[in-house]
Order: structure tokens, then C-alpha cells, then sequence
């Protein structure tokens, strides 16, 4: 089952010349999760803003993280439920 | 060459989900009464394709998995496979969100041939996207185009000169590109069933029943094809902008109508002023609930951008309609365009137009669509819309 979230989040993300950017760990609601794989990343604009879209794995559930750039900010857009 | 991505919103999905590889899979809109956009390998195996309602495509596959689609998604997927291809190829061309033609007559060489190349074209997509493609390779565009087709997914199919002739000679007509049902209806009243037929068919014959495409007619039955690969920098300026929606029940309404005819005014105006386009033609489409779809258009003395002259010249053409239905799509579309100039408006009223529309432009241009909108439209149907056959990746 798939829920919007919305909630701006606290990430641990890695800057690479390869992959420029991953997430590795983010926190919500006060627990840590560790990102096992990163399926898939897409960009998108809004205005003038990027926000880059990362859809994260930590083995159990499917995580919709965004980095949007203009802002600074992190947010965790979606959850699904198991894998 | 040609690239065809296969099953390609599925697929993205697909690479998105793990749990959903291997499984039946079907990309629908975000819209109440939607339709299937595509269906997995998997769930085509059931029978489910493309246009089939919900309904249809859960009594053929009960299992299948519904995922509202995310164009935002495929469009910056498809800018990737481009910015990729153009690594292989400086001709690049998006015939569509799914399909590019590489012109790769100059660059085989330095990639070992073009089976060697179309091999790397396809790890690199795997390797990057996690995605399959089926490639064509031929001497045209139109020939390209068919052998991409002959083996999906995953394809990979080389058409050479000296085959071509064999190749052609028992086709169905139907399976070249621009020849659909109607068309493939007509050449068979002339006793026109295979591209082998269509070739031998003198021209004249062609161009008396088919006016000036009789010509294309004859050729493509014979395999010729001379259009160019026109790589992105290098596309036709655009023909018309426009938008539709179907609606979330048929109404009635006029007064409802109307709201939605004023958010896609909105948004055809926003994207003919980005453009930097005007123009002169307003057109006005209506579905009913049966589907009979219908257009009515006017032509206006004056080129116009703005929302509301839009929104103001749909109005009237919708005046003019008496409904026999409820109304299930509209859309709006404006053509006979031209370049936007400048212009100096003589009047207070129009001068406060200009600078309204030009502050809206800036602030949704910067902080993202609707920011700030009509008051009207705060209630709006939030339609996310469908990826126009004129999209194509920044350059």
C-alpha cells in the first residue's frame, strides 16, 4: 500500500563524481533507516527549482526520498509497504 | 536506427519496484475514469493493452497491479536515453516519449559496426536504467522503424539494401508507419493489401485516389524512405498548443464547463507565452459521454497569448454549441501561430493585462505551475496531463 507522506526528513547522503548524488541513511519520525539500494532517481522542476527524486530501498519497504535544491530541503514523499 | 523502449512506463515502474518485476503490470492515469497508458510484458501475456478501460484489463488479469503513472518520470528518463544516445550519435531525433531515430551512417566505425554499436546502445540502457530496448537498424527511417517492431522485447534486427525488395513483398501494408486502419481500409478497396502490391501500383494511380501522398504511397511500398534524421536543435518550429482533459463524471453544466475551459486556457496560454508563440486560431474540442468528439474553431483578426483572450474566444465557439450531451473531454488548442513581439498596448486596461500576466508567468515560472492562479480555478481539477506529442527533452 502506497502513503503520501510529505514530511521534510533528516538525510545522510553521499556526493560522488560517479553517482552525484545518493542518499545512504534518513531519518523519520525519530528512526533511522538504511538505505539498501537506491531502485531508481529522476528529476523534475518546479519553476525554477530542481528536485531530484531518489526511490530508496532499506529491504522491507519502498521510500520515495526528494532533495530539493532551491530549498535545501529533504522530504520523504511516499512509503510503501513491503518488498 | 531506431530505438524502442520497451513496455516503457511499465518498465520504469518496474525499475522503480522491485516488487513489481515479473509481475503483471499496468500504468494507468491519475484521473477516476482512466485507461490503461501501458501494460507490462506480463500483463500483455493476459491480453491487457493499451486503452483498455480498468475493468476490461482486471477481467482479462485479475492480479494485474495498477500504478498511476508519473510523466515527470518518463519525460526526464527519456532526456537520459537522449543525452545517452548522443554519445553514439550526433543526429538524434525524438519521434516520441518512447522512440528515437540515431542517424548513425557517420559514427559505425568507431564503434566496431552497427550490430557492435547497437549491442553497447543497449548494455549501457540496461546497465544505467535497468531498461530493454528493441533497436532497428536499416537502410531509412520507414525501414528502421519496421525492424525495430519484428522482435520486442529486448530486439535487436538489422535490415540490409539487398533484402529489402524480399522483405517487402508479402508485408501487410498496415505494418508501415503512417499507414493506419482507415488508410489500409482504402488500398484494399484498390485490391492493395501488401507493400509488394503498394509498390507496383503506379504513382499516378496513387496520387489520383490519395492526392499529393500517393506519391510517399509508392515509394514506401518499395521501401524508400528519404526523410532525414532532424536532430532536436534542428525541429520545425511548433504548429499549435494544446491541452484536453476528461473529465471526472460528464456534466452538464455550462458554468462548469466553463471553469474547466478556463484552466485549459490557462494552461495552453502559459505554455504559448514560454514558447514565446502566439496566435490566431482558438479551438474548441468536445467528447461526449457516447465519445462522439467533435471540434469547432475561430479564427481571430489578432494574435493573442493571454489567458483570457483564450479563454474569452473558447467561450464564444462554446456559445455557439448546443449540447446534446453531457460533456466527458474538452480541450483547448490554438494554431496559425507566430513569434511574439513586443507589444506596446495604447490602452490602461490592456497595459494592466500585460503586466498581471507577466508578474503570473514569472512567479509560476519560478516557484512552479499554479503557484498562483485564478481565484476561480483554486478548486481546480488537478490534471496532471498527458505527454504531449510535442514534448521534448531541453536541449
Amino acid at each position: 500500500m502506497t502513503t503520501s507522506v510529505g514530511e521534510i526528513i533528516q538525510v545522510g547522503a553521499i556526493f560522488g563524481s560517479k553517482t552525484k548524488l545518493r542518499p545512504v541513511w534518513f531519518i523519520w519520525r525519530g528512526r533511522e533507516y538504511r538505505v539498501q539500494k537506491v531502485t531508481y532517481c529522476w528529476n523534475e522542476r518546479e519553476g525554477k527549482a530542481l528536485i531530484r527524486h531518489f526511490s530508496v530501498t532499506d529491504g522491507v519497504n519502498l521510500y520515495n526520498l526528494s532533495y530539493h535544491t532551491a530549498e535545501m530541503n529533504w522530504y520523504l514523499a511516499q512509503v510503501e509497504d513491503g518488498l | 536506427m531506431h530505438v524502442d523502449m520497451n513496455s516503457f512506463f511499465a518498465s520504469v515502474e518496474q525499475q522503480c519496484n522491485p516488487r513489481l518485476r515479473g509481475k503483471p503490470v499496468a500504468v494507468i492515469g491519475s484521473n477516476k475514469r482512466t485507461i490503461i497508458t501501458t501494460a507490462s510484458y506480463e500483463a500483455r501475456a493476459f491480453g491487457v493493452k493499451t486503452g483498455m478501460t480498468v475493468p476490461e484489463a482486471k477481467k482479462l488479469c485479475p492480479d494485474l497491479i495498477l500504478v498511476t503513472g508519473d510523466n515527470k518520470k518518463y519525460t526526464d528518463t527519456c532526456a537520459q536515453l537522449v543525452s545517452l544516445y548522443k554519445n553514439y550519435s550526433p543526429a538524434v531525433e525524438v519521434f516520441s516519449v518512447d522512440e528515437a531515430f540515431l542517424d548513425i551512417t557517420g559514427s559505425t566505425r568507431l564503434f566496431g559496426g552497427e550490430e557492435r554499436m547497437a549491442r553497447l546502445i543497449k548494455e549501457e540502457i540496461r546497465e544505467r536504467l535497468g531498461l530493454t530496448c528493441s533497436i532497428g537498424i536499416a537502410p531509412n527511417k520507414l525501414l528502421a522503424k519496421l525492424a525495430s517492431d519484428w522482435q520486442k522485447p529486448d530486439g535487436l534486427v538489422i535490415i540490409r539494401a539487398e533484402e529489402v525488395i524480399t522483405l517487402l513483398e508479402d508485408l501487410p501494408a498496415k505494418e508501415l508507419c503512417g499507414i493506419g486502419p482507415h488508410l489500409e481500409q482504402y488500398l484494399a478497396a484498390m485490391e492493395i493489401k501488401t507493400c509488394g502490391e503498394l509498390g507496383r501500383t503506379p504513382s499516378v494511380l496513387l496520387r489520383k485516389r490519395f492526392g499529393v501522398i500517393g506519391e510517399k504511397l509508392h515509394l514506401m511500398g518499395l521501401g524508400i524512405d528519404d526523410s532525414p534524421v532532424i536532430p532536436l536543435e534542428e525541429e520545425e518550429k511548433i504548429k499549435s498548443v494544446g491541452h484536453s482533459m476528461t473529465l471526472e463524471k460528464d456534466i452538464w453544466d455550462r458554468n462548469l464547463i466553463s471553469l474547466h475551459i478556463l484552466q485549459l486556457s490557462e494552461m495552453v496560454g502559459r505554455r504559448l507565452r514560454t514558447y514565446g508563440y502566439q496566435g490566431r486560431t482558438v479551438a474548441l474540442t468536445i467528447r461526449y459521454a457516447d465519445f462522439t468528439t467533435f471540434t469547432r474553431q475561430r479564427s481571430l483578426k489578432d494574435y493573442i497569448a493571454h489567458t483570457t483572450d483564450i479563454y474569452q474566444s473558447a467561450l464564444r465557439i462554446l456559445s455557439s454549441i448546443r449540447l446534446e450531451q453531457a460533456v466527458r473531454l474538452l480541450g483547448i488548442s490554438i494554431s496559425n501561430l507566430c513569434k511574439r513581439a513586443v507589444q506596446l498596448c495604447l490602452f490602461e486596461k490592456g497595459k494592466k493585462k500585460g503586466l498581471a500576466t507577466q508578474a503570473m508567468d514569472e512567479i509560476n515560472g519560478r516557484y512552479g505551475e499554479f503557484t498562483i492562479t485564478w481565484g476561480t480555478l483554486l478548486l481546480r481539477y488537478h490534471h496532471s496531463g498527458v505527454i504531449s506529442p510535442s514534448w521534448r527533452p531541453e536541449r
